[in-house]
């Protein structure tokens, strides 16, 4: 249809007129149409991204918050250190409508002054903190709150779920999740994730479409330990009972794996709680961390040095000279007056001046080597931070008491770890194994990274390894004029090869103080074949002993002895088993039973009389298991734990059938 | 020009639906965003609190209370076989 203008009748000047504006109404419409479809092309496409980011400066707000850090595991897989989401509070002050108002709203939950607020909510910014890390109640009082310009956001925070456990070595982490100590620092680039970007996105009803933390954020590595924290617990706990009994000032403990250089347990005391550092007082790891003249215990190396090179064998006989031996203005002394002793005698009875005289036959230049052989001097290159090399002076500048000293542990200064590390050698025929913290590194998708392979490298034949290792024994040997130094240590159900060591600190002066010592011991276990070494350090023992034997003896014990019946290491009967009662004793208990008779061995027999154990307090099972043991029958009554039997405990002519009574009271 | 403008009309609708489906698939991966986090977060805490609570000083504390002993030489039996976790 067309319309009446377009019609092909004449055209009056009326409607001539009416099409000419109808055609300059379409053009205009059409121009109008074309400017809109032109701007709106320019807009969208041509200056799209530009308008892009102007709007998304408006309605989008970016916050860096660090990524969840990988976690830290132990040797069994149980969690050390984590990382959990917490909430923090920040503002954009630009969005904020009345600082006074605001800032005493969130001052009362923050507890923060309202003038750090206000200072804070006034700064000419887009983004700020107010408080980070604040309790889950604390949050949701603020979002309540619903002020303009303030948020509460994610971030992580990290956890070390066993306090103070293993705290030095694990370190810690600043609140922006950086490792500032321990393994957090020394492993940070592997534990950091990928930061993430926080872009939030207010939606018409205020709320957010897309937003939150951790949107691009890429969790780090985990990392799993060597460390077991079971035989951690055992480290710290004998270590924090020795200081306090001692009355010491600090002490170290390390138990390390023989053949592989795990480091299973680093104990330290002061040790701190990574949730808490700055409360931690004079805590460092200080088994990497401080280097100390060790005194004895380096007699070891001495001898070891000497052996691989000749300059003695296992028989030469060295005179003491009755513990009294002057070289120039100085007087070595040793504890004991003997004369002559053996190469393994020198160690047993822990011979300054026989370490002395080994220490001239084998000469400067070759100890020197042999320590540095050893790997004294020098980093182990475990992944720990700040590390101390130690220090061995030139041989050149020893002089002849420098050679002594040297040669029973003065006059150079050794870390724990390197003075495990080294031992440990002893245990594996020779082969020294790098000690080592990380076992492995798993990304966050779960691939492996990097996987602990023991590499070790020969630092003494196993020559004189094998000869050592019976000299080290013979230090645990009874008697008190032949006996060894930890004479009166006693092994319960296990062999041992040790050497204690107590040195003299440096005062303040710079001599050596009479009244301050190092006191430790170092040992294998168990001796027969070396599954463990185990170090143990007391700093400044102040109770009446400072002996090594004495004040780090007992805790090495402790903890070779636990440790290894955590391992799973069937305790047996020592070689030479302490001297059979020869009547009954005083009610033993299972504990002081003599190893023999309660690991199921022969039973023996005292004047034709059997052996009774104490049953009280074992459960039904251990009581038929232990009388099974011993070849007796036993009639049991009652349900629980055991709490009387016929016959009393001990040795018994004819004990016949065994009674054993249970009850709810042990 | 009906035609066009009813293909205009129908493309723009399409549009229109096209980006509110959109809008509530943004709203759905949110949300499925968020449950993975609150879930992997309650994962995380758990496996904090068990660790704390397999604290082994704590363990033993609870072990000596009830009257158990460290074994004795002899007493320890090592069985055969795989450990189980």
């Amino acid at each position: 249809v067309k319309p009446a203008a377009l019609s092909d009748e004449p055209a009056s000047p009326l409607t001539k007129w009416v099409r000419i504006r109808l055609w300059v109404t379409v053009f205009l419409l059409f121009s109008l149409f074309a400017f809109i479809a032109r701007r709106a092309y320019e807009l969208q496409v041509g200056e799209g991204d530009h308008y892009k980011k102007l709007a998304e400066r408006q309605h989008l707000r970016t916050v860096e918050v660090p990524a969840p850090r990988g976690a830290i595991y132990d040797a069994t897989g149980d969690e050390l250190a984590v990382t959990a989401q917490v909430d923090s509070v920040f503002a954009n002050p630009r969005e904020v409508k009345n600082v006074g108002q605001t800032s005493r709203a969130l001052a009362a939950i923050l507890e923060v002054e309202v003038k750090t607020l206000e200072s804070k909510l006034a700064a000419p910014r887009s983004f700020i903190w107010l408080k980070r890390q604040v309790s889950a109640d604390k949050a949701e009082r603020i979002r309540k709150l619903k002020l303009a310009g303030v948020s509460v956001t994610k971030e992580p925070k990290r956890y070390y779920a066993l306090g103070t456990l293993a705290g030095p070595v694990l370190g810690f982490v600043s609140i922006d999740n950086e490792g500032l100590a321990g393994v957090e620092r020394k492993l940070d680039a592997a534990l950091t994730g990928r930061r993430a970007q926080l872009a939030a996105v207010r939606d018409a009803s205020g709320g957010f479409v897309m937003a939150e933390a951790d949107v691009g954020a890429q969790t780090g590595s985990s990392v799993t330990l060597t460390l077991d924290r079971s035989i951690q617990f055992i480290a710290e706990r004998t270590l924090a009972e020795s200081i306090k009994t001692h009355e010491a000032k600090a002490g170290v403990a390390l138990v390390m794996r023989v053949g592989t250089g795990e480091i299973l347990a680093m104990a330290n005391y002061p040790s701190l709680d990574p949730n808490h550092p700055s409360a931690a007082k004079d805590a460092r790891n200080r088994a990497v961390m401080d280097a100390y003249e060790i005194g004895s215990v380096m007699k070891i190396f001495t001898v070891a040095a000497a052996l691989e090179n000749g300059a003695v064998s296992p028989s030469t006989v060295i005179d003491v000279e009755g513990g009294r031996y002057k070289i120039g203005g100085k007087v070595i002394v040793d504890t004991n007056e003997d004369h002559d002793l053996t190469i393994g005698g020198v160690l047993k009875r822990s011979s300054n001046v026989g370490a002395y005289k080994i220490a001239r036959k084998l000469g400067k230049e070759a100890l020197h080597r042999g320590l540095l052989r050893y790997g004294f001097g020098r980093q182990t290159g475990i992944e720990l931070p700040a590390e101390r090399n130690g220090l061995i002076n030139p041989p050149a500048s020893w002089g002849e008491t420098g050679l002594a000293a040297v040669s029973y542990g003065y006059n150079l200064t050794v870390t724990p770890i390197q003075v495990i590390a080294s031992f440990a050698a002893v245990g594996s025929s020779g082969v020294y194994y790098p000690p080592r913290i990380v076992r492995q590194i798993r990304d966050a998708s779960g691939m492996v990274t990097f996987e602990l392979e023991p590499e070790g490298r020969r630092i003494m034949s196993e020559k004189v390894a094998g000869q050592l290792m019976p000299m080290l024994e013979s230090v645990f040997e009874k008697g008190e004029k032949t006996g060894g130094t930890a004479s009166s240590l006693k092994l319960n159900g296990f062999r041992a090869a040790g050497k204690s060591g107590t040195a003299h600190k440096v005062d303040a002066a710079g001599g050596y103080s009479p009244h301050a010592y190092m006191s430790s011991f170092i040992g294998l276990v168990p001796a027969e074949k070396p599954l463990i070494a185990i170090l143990v350090i007391i700093d400044e023992p102040r109770g009446n002993e400072h002996y090594g034997a004495l004040v780090a003896g007992p805790a090495f014990v402790q903890i070779a002895e636990e440790t290894l019946k955590y391992l799973g290491v069937p305790l047996i009967p020592a070689a030479k088993p302490e001297p059979e009662p020869v009547v009954a004793p005083k009610k033993p208990t299972a504990v002081e039973m003599p190893p023999e008779e309660i690991a199921g061995a022969p039973l023996r027999s005292d004047r034709n009389r059997k052996f009774v154990p104490d049953f009280r307090g074992m459960g039904i099972a251990q009581v038929l298991d232990v009388a099974a043991d011993h070849g007796l029958t036993v009639h049991v009554e009652g349900s629980g734990r055991a709490v009387s039997q016929t016959p009393a405990p001990g040795f018994n002519k004819d004990p016949g059938e065994l009674r054993v009574v249970f009850g709810t009271k042990p | 020009m009906l035609c066009a403008a009813t293909l205009v009309m129908s493309l723009g609708a399409l549009k229109v639906s096209q980006r509110t489906q959109l809008v509530r698939v943004g709203y759905e991966l949110s949300e499925a965003t968020q449950t993975l986090r609150v879930l992997s977060e309650e994962n995380r805490r758990l496996r904090l609190e068990k660790s704390m609570l397999s604290h082994p000083e704590r363990i033993e504390r609870f072990a000596r209370e009830r009257g158990l002993r460290s074994p004795a030489p002899g007493q320890l039996r090592v069985l055969p076989g795989e450990a189980v976790p």
